[in-house]
């Protein structure tokens, strides 16, 4: 987690402090104790908060969306050397599709959505076939295996419902995807056992989510701090 | 993982539940707790452990009755694969078709498990549905569209029982499922794409058009399937690389539809024997 602490502005009081700290931003141990000394102002310019409850969850799909549009506009925007007429298709329905999930979920969320999070795609080299795919892969099942994992989280039965709505749609995304990798390996062992897809929980998921952000995600919520 | 919560909405369906698990309430909370040490992945036969424990041999008539449904549906889908495989010189990608039966054999031995003794036998199957798919097992591009569209119509099933209350405590494990269904429906359309059938991994539409599959036959299994408002949104009026609106087929295509137990009996009742 990345801190800014400015020493010249003015103190915030600590109950005030995580007060804010409850609301929106996550606070480390570290940024706790830091708060406590005087005369240095903590402003945490990463690690906003999914909130609690069904908006929380739906703030987690938010987040997943978030990264899977900017990826997937990354990839249409810079394409890799030489790209198949088949993929670069792929790749624009998929943004496009991801993007709407993002745009629908912030309609839904309205004043409790999360900022928009800016994206570290360092460890990708969009100008090969190979890392964009690994990549393109990894984040859709993660993403899928997020869906998969909440919904004995859930208390609205319409949410419920989004959650079917969008997760096989994300499942076709991923089974194209792997097959463009591997003929023949839209269900593979890495990702679906004893017939059944893999799920994770939501702290799993944005662990992995938050290696592609700059701004980082946390789920207090949801026991899951980022670090 | 809030196993309190399952309990609690399986408790609506049978209020007996508590003292059903009376005895074991210890290893249930013990569960809960170290539940953030269980691999996930290994919920669902928890689930089913802690279920056929709750309730011995036999599961809720209400439970059972959904679990066999989807047992009704994995049987069919297993039975197409099987007996395509089975059928000199039908398949041309065995190792596609190979994997896809694999799982849903898997998945009739998992539901057969969960159900015990309540699971129903396998129905008598009719791959031809009563006349309207005479080639299914006889031409490799019949049986690919019959495959689409039973998938396809499998991703609906079981999205259609995510809310039903009685399936509280196996969301899970059909939402797991669920998600293997449809990446073997895309797998099927893009088998039928690389031999020329002009179809895409997901389920495209328009304002009047909602099965994408070319086979009117399946039509009544796309009902709905293009629509385009979710929880009171109409997603075409949200913005999109585009500009300020989204485009229609789009808008279909980034959202599956459910469909409920009797929608679904309906569509397959031409392939029971």
């Amino acid at each position: 987690m990345k801190l800014k602490v400015k020493t010249n502005g003015t103190s915030i009081a600590r109950r005030a402090f995580l007060q804010q700290a409850g609301t929106g931003i996550i606070a480390a141990g570290l940024l706790t104790t830091a708060a406590c000394h005087k005369d240095i102002k903590v402003i945490p310019d990463n690690g906003v908060d999914l909130g609690s409850g069904d908006a929380g969850i739906l703030n987690f799909f938010f987040a997943m969306e978030q990264l899977q549009a900017a990826f997937f506009t990354k990839v249409v925007a810079t394409p890799y050397l030489s790209i198949p007429t088949a993929e670069l298709s792929m790749h624009t329905a998929i943004r496009d599709h991801d993007v709407l999930h993002k745009e629908f979920l912030k309609a839904q969320l309205k004043e409790k959505a999360l900022p928009t999070l800016t994206m570290d795609f360092s460890s990708v080299d969009f100008t090969s076939r190979g890392s964009v795919l690994f990549a393109a892969k990894a984040i859709k099942n993660a993403c899928l295996e997020g869906y998969n994992g909440v919904p004995n989280l859930i208390h609205s039965p319409d949410y419920l419902n989004l959650v079917g709505k969008i997760s096989s749609v994300e499942a076709r995304h991923t089974a194209r995807i792997s097959d463009f990798m591997v003929l023949g390996t839209f269900t593979g062992v890495d990702f679906v056992q004893g017939g059944q897809n893999k799920t994770n929980d939501i702290g799993g998921t944005l662990r992995f989510i938050n290696g592609y952000l700059n701004s980082k995600v946390s789920a207090a919520s949801f026991n899951y701090i980022a670090s | 993982m809030n196993l309190l919560k399952i309990i609690e909405e399986v408790e609506k369906v049978d209020p007996e539940l508590p003292e059903r698990l009376n005895p074991r309430r210890a290893a249930i909370k013990n569960i809960t707790g170290f539940g953030s040490k269980i691999a996930i992945a290994s919920l669902p036969l928890v689930f089913t452990t802690l279920f056929k424990k709750a309730y011995g041999a036999t599961l809720p008539n209400a439970v059972a009755d959904v679990l066999n449904f989807a047992l009704k549906l994995e049987y069919l889908e297993a039975y197409l694969y099987n007996q395509a495989l089975a059928t000199p010189g039908l398949v041309v990608d065995n190792q596609y078709i190979a994997f896809i039966a694999n799982d849903e054999n898997r998945h009739v031995s998992f539901l057969q498990a969960a159900l015990g003794s309540a699971a129903i036998e396998s129905p008598r199957f009719d791959l031809t549905a009563k006349g309207a798919f005479p080639n299914v097992l006889k031409n490799y591009d019949s049986f690919l569209a019959v495959a689409n569209g039973l998938e396809d119509t499998g991703v609906r099933a079981y999205k259609g029982q995510l809310n039903s209350v009685i399936l509280s405590d196996s969301t899970l494990t059909i939402l797991t499922i669920h998600a293997v269904e449809a990446r073997h429906a895309a797998a099927i359309r893009e088998l039928r794409k690389s031999r020329g059938v002009n179809i895409d991994p997901w389920i495209t539409g328009t304002a009047t058009t909602a099965n994408d599959t070319g086979v009117a036959a399946f039509n009544a299994n796309y009902a709905g399937e293009n629509n385009v408002t979710q929880l009171g949104i109409d997603l075409t009026t949200l913005p999109s690389v585009y500009g300020s609106t989204t485009p229609y087929h789009v808008a279909a295509e980034a959202f599956d539809e459910p469909l409920d137990t009797a929608a679904i009996l309906n569509l397959l009742n031409p392939f029971f024997a």
